[in-house]
């Protein structure tokens, strides 16, 4: 949309997904974590609540597995049929509770970490509405968007399946332990012990497995942008016949992602039996110990098979452990992601602290008085500017009155575009001032000035949903207001005509209307707003013959009494402008009315106006 | 053939293909099964031997402590083998599903990219084709490796099972079986309700995404507009449908944890109920009920598993006959014609006569009787108002769109005679939407000819870029694409004129190809082309008269006809 793309964008930031910052950043996982659970607070009692049915659970569990020691020894083994029942009766009690209250909260923690992922992501978007616009011409586009959804569905993974799986694993082992070591403390001792190959096993293995599923991940996006991008791209393909080319390249991503896969497997061939093999370490330790021990009979049998079941229970969460590292790695390096996107310094501190005018009591009414004085702007960050300044905008100076039609003409990247930019205080700008109705800009609440502007441009977002929140987002507009509107501008007749009314559906892109009436609801979005100033940019090229009248005629209405700054990529669609500011490498070169400008014949318009006819 | 014979074939023809992996492999498989119930019963026997209970007659020629240490050698020693053969299940039957994904990945753009534009727009949309090279082939990849795996062991370690568990005590082999027969039917509908809701909360974070990459793309506009508190309740809306789309996936999946522990109480009822009894009765001994108990928890799994295989292969069979749908999808006639024809170099480029079109399904006539001759060398001018037929008309002269009423002749014969890649050789097109690969700009001139750095700066300074070029920091290496830089308008439309110059045609259609570009650059890169393309026919076609003043003859367009 800027002329000036080239240039921001050669500043792009080094990708913070970038393997090499990735492993510098390492530190900060936790601690972003941390941060990120402020936004549970909120569900703190629902998290206590899932987190001690899930504890119960575990207890439960081992005092089933308890019981069945005294269950084998005080009923099976004298044949005592009423003591068998007793504890038998206990044993199935002790699971369906635990088994129930296990369920219940696994549900609820489930609904609290979707709420919790919820306000993560009503924090993301109220942050991308605050952040200033160098932050974005600073950071490739797919890369914010990334930051929105696909890192945190990186968290949503982690809280919504595996924190529940995570926590109902740690209360089995943790309770399991304790039960073990009360039980017989040097067996449990020996057993908890023998579990520190598969846990040191694991930790060594967390680095590889990370990369390995990384690769996969980055070649499976790689080829499904290829996929898209060919699909996109058919009829330059087709034009050039390049179809033997393109089943080349995308051949080539199958096989990158392929061998990927391969390397993957590879991997996991052997880590994933070996550590269920680790994980039996535990019940080998048990029977070679244990068994000793009942045969010189330092052991109870009871106890020994009281054993051999917590053994069985506490194999299952360390596997559980194993099989979750990578999705737990990756919640963290995604909340790493997104709390440093979080801590991007706000337009509050980029831009300083907002101004006062207008004051909340009194009505404001802007006269659209413009003065730039000696202003300078570069999008350069203040360390590269005392290194090589690269001025977009040099010592520009001029002064508009209220009401003037003002054309901005030059070749592209002579700072048209930046120069209305730092109207709506898009940017800040370095040296000198710029004055709107008298009162510095930065001395405006920044909402307000840019309420204070209408844009038109060639674009236009229309979004799924009705023709009235379309034309305005504000609640205090009566359907009489817009529909006076849309008269004015012309619109009226148009959706009229085709059957519409301010609560039909509009779809996406405003895929149903052509360029002229997505162009028209735009003018009238303008007009419901009442700027007091109006910044044309190239609004009405490329319109559709049938309404190119109508959208002329509306912004001629529009530009009635408003201050109009006109950019003017090609001098035919200048119309009549009062004045014409000629711009060259950011300084204003040439001033004064169409004709005056066309009398210089060796003045930069004359050279524009020949280059075009 | 159908569709759904024709998608067991593919399977079928892969597994053929791969027989000496799969045979090997299931071999490990089974080996793992066994294994997995030697552990159980040797399990049993170690019980037995602390207790005093029976153990197998072959253990009576050890002494005590010879017996514990061949017990425990078994231990050890199954859990060594399961550990091998695991291995060995992975590295044939799990690698075999990553082949199968690609072999299903590549043959699907093989395919597209012969498709017909109209199927394209209309059945194969791109969504569609992206969630077929995603989710189809995901699902679809499982029943070459993965789902065989959970089939053996339902096959075989069900048997096992069962077969131990009758060697122990019939009656209450059947009890067991009985009261767990309900878990393969409840376990394929759970499965298969959470696949659909899990697809719908998939469509539903795709629809989120969307509309947050829309949100910050325009970002800039929202800011000068102060439309982005709007914008984000609309994101937060979604946001929310898609909470509860997954929240009910999530719950879905969570029944799991009820039904397995279901399983398990009932299986306990059974075993303290009639188990006990028979117990009491001296019908079974203490090891062998202990034994018992682990086995009817062993047999939960194979009746568990069989509910997802039999939801797997339903699953992975329709990804499949989607997936052949695709493959078999017709193609465009005139991609495919095999011609040696060379092009003869004649004085007469085109010949159109009483050319008419109508889009299919449309009556409107774009073009209507519409004639012209183009000779070697022309610059042929196209003005008229946006939707006047210039663009279909460039298609139909360059041989794109053929689906005409009318004669066409391309020096002298129907464009049906040549082949694609000879006239795709001759003729270059740029159209009016610049479209650029995501690589570096000298990729994007050269695609697939091997062109030299000093060639590629040439194409640049004739489309009037190399200036801007210099200007980044990696000059011809420059990424572009999203994760690249980021070009505007004017540069794109004028690096696609320089890719198509890249390719020295003999003949070149200009589709409005600079209307972004600015005057000044306009007149020059104008000034470039026809200077250096003294042998090349040119077409222009605009909608601003000034782009045509090198042109030696200019035609009018309304309506699709001359005006």
């Amino acid at each position: 949309m800027s002329k000036n793309d080239k240039k921001k964008k050669s500043y792009l930031k080094i990708d913070d997904q970038d393997e090499e910052v990735i492993g510098k950043n390492r530190v900060g996982d936790w601690r972003s974590f941390v941060t990120l659970l402020t936004y549970a607070k909120e569900y703190r009692f629902s998290f206590i609540i899932a987190l001690s049915l899930i504890g119960i659970n575990g207890v439960l569990a081992i005092m089933s597995a308890k019981i069945m020691g005294p269950f084998v020894e005080e009923g099976l083994i004298p044949l005592n049929k009423e003591i068998s029942s007793k504890y038998a009766v206990a044993i199935i009690f002790l699971e369906g509770i635990g088994l129930f209250s296990l369920w219940w909260g696994r549900r609820i923690l489930a609904i609290a970490a979707s709420k919790t992922l919820y306000a993560i992501r009503e924090r993301l978007f109220e942050h991308l509405q605050v952040l200033p616009m160098s932050y974005f011409d600073h950071q490739p586009q797919g890369r914010v968007v990334t930051r929105i959804t696909h890192d945190v569905e990186g968290i949503e993974e982690f809280f919504t399946s595996s924190l529940g799986r995570l926590l109902n694993a740690s209360c089995m082992a943790i309770i399991a332990t304790l039960a073990m070591l009360q039980t017989h403390f040097k067996l449990g001792l020996i057993l908890l012990s023998s579990m520190i190959p598969v846990v040191i096993f694991i930790f060594l293995t967390r680095e590889k497995v990370r990369v390995v599923q990384r690769k996969m991940s980055k070649f499976t996006s790689t080829l499904n942008a290829k996929l898209s991008e060919s699909i996109n791209g058919l009829e330059v393909i087709r034009s050039f016949g390049l179809e033997g080319w393109s089943k080349k390249n995308y051949d080539k991503a199958v096989d990158d992602l392929l061998v990927s896969q391969l390397t993957a497997n590879r991997f996991f061939s052997w880590t994933r039996p070996l550590i269920s093999l680790l994980c039996s370490l535990p019940m080998i330790g048990l029977v070679w110990f244990g068994g000793n021990m009942v045969l010189v009979g330092a052991l109870g049998i009871g106890l020994f098979v009281t054993f051999v079941r917590y053994t069985e229970r506490f194999f299952m969460p360390i596997m559980t452990l194993a099989r979750e590292i990578h999705v737990i790695q990756q919640a963290f390096t995604s909340a790493e992601r997104v709390a440093s996107f979080l801590a991007e310094a706000e337009e509050e501190k980029v831009l300083g602290v907002d101004g006062s005018i207008p004051d909340p009591r009194e009505e404001v009414i802007i006269a659209g008085e413009l003065h730039f004085k000696e202003v300078s702007m570069s999008y350069q960050d203040r360390d590269e500017l005392q290194k090589k300044a690269d001025w977009v905008l040099n010592n520009l100076s001029f002064k508009i009155s209220p009401g003037e039609k003002i054309g901005l003409v030059g070749a592209t990247g002579c700072g048209k575009t930046t120069t209305v930019s730092l109207l709506s205080r898009l940017y800040e700008f370095q040296k000198g001032d710029i004055l709107l109705d008298g009162y510095s800009l930065r001395d405006y609440k920044r909402g307000f000035l840019r309420k204070q502007i209408g844009f038109v441009s060639q674009e236009v977002i229309i979004f799924k949903g009705s023709l009235r929140e379309n034309l305005t987002t504000e609640s205090y507009f009566l359907d009489e207001d817009i529909l006076k509107a849309c008269e004015v501008t012309g619109f009226l007749k148009v959706f009229e005509s085709a059957g519409l009314n301010l609560e039909s559906e509009i779809l996406e892109g405003g895929s149903n209307m052509s360029i002229g009436e997505r162009q028209l609801l735009s003018l009238t979005r303008i007009l419901l707003n009442n700027p007091s100033i109006l910044v044309l940019d190239e609004a009405t090229a490329n319109i559709d013959p049938a309404h190119e009248k109508m959208v002329h005629s509306a912004v001629n209405k529009i530009m009635q009494g408003r201050t109009c700054l006109m950019i003017a990529h090609r001098l035919a669609t200048l119309g009549n402008c009062d004045r014409i500011l000629v711009f060259d490498r950011g300084s204003l070169v040439e001033e004064g009315s169409r004709q005056s400008l066309l009398e210089k014949k060796k003045g930069h318009f004359y050279r524009l106006q020949n280059a075009e006819s | 053939m159908s569709n759904a014979k024709a998608a067991r074939q593919i399977w079928a023809t892969f597994l053929s293909n791969h027989w000496g992996s799969y045979f090997v492999g299931i071999f490990a498989v089974l080996i793992t099964d066994l294994m997995q119930v030697l552990v159980t019963r040797n399990l049993g026997w170690i019980l037995d031997f602390f207790s005093g209970g029976k153990l197998p007659s072959w253990f009576q020629n050890f002494s005590k402590q010879e017996t514990f240490h061949i017990l425990f050698f078994i231990l050890v020693g199954s859990r060594l083998l399961a550990f091998i053969s695991r291995w060995g299940w992975r590295v044939t039957l799990a690698r075999n599903t990553h082949f199968a994904g690609a072999m299903l990945k590549g043959k699907i753009w093989d395919n597209v990219r012969f498709f017909k534009q109209v199927d394209l727009n209309k059945t194969y949309s791109k969504g569609i084709l992206m969630s077929a090279s995603t989710s189809d082939v995901q699902q679809g990849r499982f029943v070459f490796g993965f789902t065989l795996v959970g089939l053996v062991d339902v096959i075989f370690l069900g048997t096992f099972t069962m077969a131990t568990m009758l060697t122990i005590h019939i009656p209450m082999t059947f009890w067991s079986l009985g009261v767990l027969l309900f878990l393969p039917f409840w376990i394929r509908k759970l499965s298969d309700k959470e696949m659909t809701l899990y697809r719908k909360a998939q469509e539903g974070l795709g629809i989120f995404n969307d509309l947050g990459s829309q949100v910050v793309q325009t970002i800039r506009l929202q800011r000068i507009t102060q439309t982005g508190k709007f914008w984000s309740k609309k994101l937060l809306e979604e946001a929310e449908t898609y909470r509860q789309k997954r929240l009910s996936g999530v719950k879905t999946s969570l029944l799991y944890i009820p039904t397995l522990g279901g399983a398990s109480i009932v299986s306990y009822i059974v075993l303290f109920t009639i188990g006990l009894n028979y117990t009491m009765a001296g019908e079974i001994s203490i090891g062998d009920f202990i034994a018992l108990q682990g086995l009817i928890f062993l047999l939960q799994d194979p009746l568990f598993e069989l509910g997802f295989i039999i939801s797997d292969f339903k699953k992975g069979f329709t990804s499949l006959e989607r997936l052949n749908k695709i493959y078999e999808n017709p193609k465009e006639e005139s991609l495919l014609i095999k011609s040696e024809r060379e092009i003869k170099n004649e004085e007469k480029v085109l010949e159109i006569s009483n050319l008419t079109f109508c889009y299919p399904g449309n009556s409107r006539k774009i073009l209507s009787d519409f004639s012209l001759t183009l000779v070697k060398g022309q610059r042929l001018g196209l003005f008229g108002a946006i939707g006047s037929g210039k663009s279909t008309l460039v298609n139909i002269m360059a041989g794109i769109e053929r689906s005409y009423q009318g004669e066409v002749l391309f020096h002298g014969l129907n464009f049906n005679k040549y082949s694609h890649a000879t006239l795709r050789r001759y003729i270059g097109h740029v159209p009016q939407k610049p479209f650029l690969f995501a690589e570096s700009i000298k990729s994007n001139v050269s695609m697939d000819q091997n062109l030299t750095e000093t060639e590629v700066w040439h194409f640049l300074e004739m489309s009037g870029l190399k200036k801007d070029v210099l200007d980044f920091p990696d000059q011809l290496e420059t990424p572009l694409g999203e994760w690249g830089i980021n070009l505007s308008g004017g540069q794109k439309q004028r690096l696609t004129l320089a890719r198509a110059l890249a390719r020295r045609p003999k003949i070149l259609f200009l589709d409005d190809c600079l209307s972004a570009v600015d005057t000044v650059t306009e007149e020059s890169i104008l000034n470039n082309l026809d200077r250096e393309l003294k042998e090349v026919t040119l077409v222009w076609v605009a909608h601003r008269s000034s782009t045509l003043k090198y042109c030696d003859r200019i035609l009018e367009l309304d309506e699709g006809k001359i005006v």
